[in-house]
């Protein structure tokens, strides 16, 4: 296996994990606003029949579970460029690799016995964007992206919103296989096509950590803006 | 009694608590797919690979069966009916216009109150 392949599907796991967990975290401030509601309702019934069930589901729901539940599997995934050889050590594999972690996995690692200098840590809130470019002209094209989020399906609030052709700021395009270049003023060529495109978030526009957005990204070229192409993700930083 | 209003925000953070669950099942399944595309490596991503199958379990049985949430969810729908006319939750929704969503009704299903399509979100 190539060693960018390879490099690239860990970073991709973490990323998985990091979201995993980053889920987990708001469900403990969830199941908290569940019990505020139930509290604030000001009913002394209601505070009978439905408040020890609720600071229940809380309950089950704090740090302790997360970490029982993603400790193990965090490290076991953080340390695998040691455990397999790949690299001296994992500040050493993410310093080579251009890569960072997210802060997440660190938090649940037992005793907190990874430790990395903030430099290779996510800040709370990053995201990143990742798609393959897609063929849309038939013609030798100059593709730009556009990358808008939203809390909402219909977008009709954007909270985020970003146009390589507008500032390429944050804009990466995957020159060679699994390895990420700042995106041409000009856009990137069409010979890139079925490559990767990346985007990766400013401080501006970080989000909630592991609460779910909508993204919304499409092409353009000298020729057409082509139509958006809609998914949800979440926040793993 | 609980106002419609609460009740409505209520089931929407159960409904949000299980969603969390679903998505938080999903990412793990990229992971291990991720990990099973690794696997020609070597001996620790077998540990992974274990681990991953001991985690996803657990995450399931939360999803799936967790005591805390069906529990409320039960004690949630008994509070309205020992507390109102109604004899069926399903009338108690349409009657205050409450939509819940899909996850919900599957948590209220399993502890014995079905809730028909009409009062789900997105439901006919």
């Amino acid at each position: 296996m190539a060693t960018n392949i390879k490099n690239q599907i860990w970073y991709d796991a973490m990323w998985d994990l990091a979201k995993a967990v980053g889920r987990y975290t708001l469900k403990e401030a969830e199941s908290y606003e569940n019990v505020k509601t139930i509290v604030n309702s000001q009913d002394l019934t209601t505070e009978t029949d439905l408040l020890l069930r609720s600071v229940a589901v809380y309950e089950t729901y704090t740090t302790g579970l997360i970490n029982s539940m993603f400790g193990s599997l965090s490290s076991q995934l953080l340390l695998l460029p040691v455990t397999g050889y790949w690299s001296p050590t994992l500040e050493t594999y993410l310093n080579t690799n251009n890569f960072k972690v997210s802060q997440l996995l660190l938090d649940v690692v037992k005793d907190n016995d990874i430790i990395l200098p903030s430099d290779l840590i996510y800040e709370e809130g990053f995201w990143e964007h990742k798609s393959l470019i897609i063929d849309k002209s038939n013609l030798y094209s100059l593709y730009h992206f556009e990358i808008n989020v939203s809390e909402d399906s219909d977008f009709s609030t954007i909270l985020a919103s970003a146009d390589s052709s507008v500032s390429a700021t944050g804009w990466l395009y995957e020159k060679e296989e699994e390895e990420f270049v700042p995106i041409p003023i000009d856009g990137v060529p069409s010979s890139y096509i079925d490559r990767n495109i990346m985007y990766q978030s400013l401080s501006t526009e970080y989000l909630e950590r592991g609460k779910e957005y909508y993204f919304r990204i499409r092409q353009k070229d000298q020729y057409n803006t082509y139509n958006f192409i809609y998914y949800r993700d979440s926040i793993g930083t | 009694m609980i106002s419609p209003t609460d009740y409505k925000i209520v089931a929407d953070q159960i409904n949000e608590i299980q969603l969390i669950d679903e998505t938080a099942i999903e990412f793990i399944d990229f992971m291990e797919g991720e990990i099973e595309d690794l696997s020609i490596l070597n001996e620790p991503v077998d540990r992974i690979k274990t681990n991953i199958t001991e985690v996803k379990p657990k995450l399931n049985t939360r999803f799936t069966t967790e005591n805390s949430i069906s529990s409320f969810v039960r004690d949630l729908q008994l509070h309205v009916l020992n507390n109102t006319i109604y004899t069926d939750i399903n009338d108690y929704l349409e009657d205050y216009e409450i939509k819940v969503g899909q996850l919900f009704a599957d948590v209220s299903a399993r502890v014995g109150y079905p809730i028909s399509s009409s009062n789900i979100v997105g439901g006919s």
